[in-house]
């Protein structure tokens, strides 16, 4: 029973969680492009309570399609993950990554210099770089 | 392994809520009780904000937290609070910068409007005094 308790906790623990990743990721997103919320509303064609709604602490009536259409109006596509599919995701680099370095140990010594090239100062204009990137963008696909 | 901020707050009578970064909020011991009280909704949301409190405050909403709630009469601290307004609570506290810390010291869980409570702003800052008083003005 009170395992059944524990989990149950966690269970609001996690909802709570993620309803303040997606409204400060929501704000964020706004924040960066300078939208207000009434510019929001505006553009989603729904009302400034709606608005108001997504942002509150029980954030009632906020759903799927409400975000896809709050994300559409700011000009973004919502991409959706989890843990899970990130770590596929990294295995499958890592296993392309053993693949080349073993045919090709020296390419694999430059791709890394790139990574960190790019991580720590954004992408390069160059064809080596764009060639990363398109590589990364077909692995993510 | 104990670090300095484990001695810290044994120290200041605090118990860790929210952990990030090696940034943490700290609630009285005295206050554990009532914030225990809260349903685990409410409890949850704030956790959640809290440990995004930890990793950058400036990235919460104004519905999320206040950053200024105006400043203590003797020692001028910054009271800062935590707020849900679903559940009426407002998590009174002050941040200390040299601890990487926020230290709650006061709720608010009879909130009968959006409005904080003025006679309770006042305790909470008469209390961050108090704490100042008692434990040094270091790092605020």
């Amino acid at each position: 029973m009170a395992n059944k308790i524990s989990n149950e906790k966690e269970k609001i623990f996690a909802e709570e969680a993620f309803v303040v990743d997606v409204q400060i990721f929501l704000d964020q997103l706004m924040k960066e492009k300078n939208i207000s919320r009434a510019d929001l509303a505006r553009v989603m064609n729904v009302s400034r309570a709606r608005i108001t709604q997504i942002f509150s602490d029980d954030c009632k009536n906020f759903t799927v399609r409400l975000l896809a259409r709050a994300m559409f109006a700011m000009g973004e596509t919502p991409e959706f993950t989890c843990e899970l599919h990130l770590k596929n995701l990294h295995h499958k680099w890592e296993v392309e990554r053993s693949k080349l370095a073993e045919a090709a140990k020296n390419v694999v010594q430059i791709w890394d210099e790139e990574i960190s090239a790019v991580e720590h100062y954004g992408p390069a204009n160059d064809n080596r770089a764009a060639g990363l990137v398109r590589h990364y963008k077909r692995m993510a696909a | 392994m104990e670090t300095p901020q484990d001695d810290y707050l044994e120290q200041i009578e605090c118990d860790v809520l929210a952990e990030h970064s090696g940034v943490r909020v700290a609630i009285q011991r005295g206050q554990r009780k009532e914030y225990d009280a809260l349903d685990d909704r409410a409890q949850g949301r704030f956790l959640a904000v809290m440990k995004r409190w930890c990793d950058d405050p400036s990235q919460l909403t104004s519905e999320m937290f206040n950053g200024n709630e105006g400043r203590t009469p003797r020692h001028n601290a910054m009271l800062k609070a935590f707020k849900n307004n679903t559940a009426k609570v407002r998590l009174y506290g002050f941040s200390v910068a040299d601890k990487k810390m926020f230290i709650i010291v006061d709720i608010d869980t009879a909130k009968k409007q959006t409005k904080a409570n003025t006679r309770i702003l006042k305790r909470a800052k008469s209390r961050i005094d108090d704490f100042l008083d008692q434990y040094g003005k270091k790092g605020i």
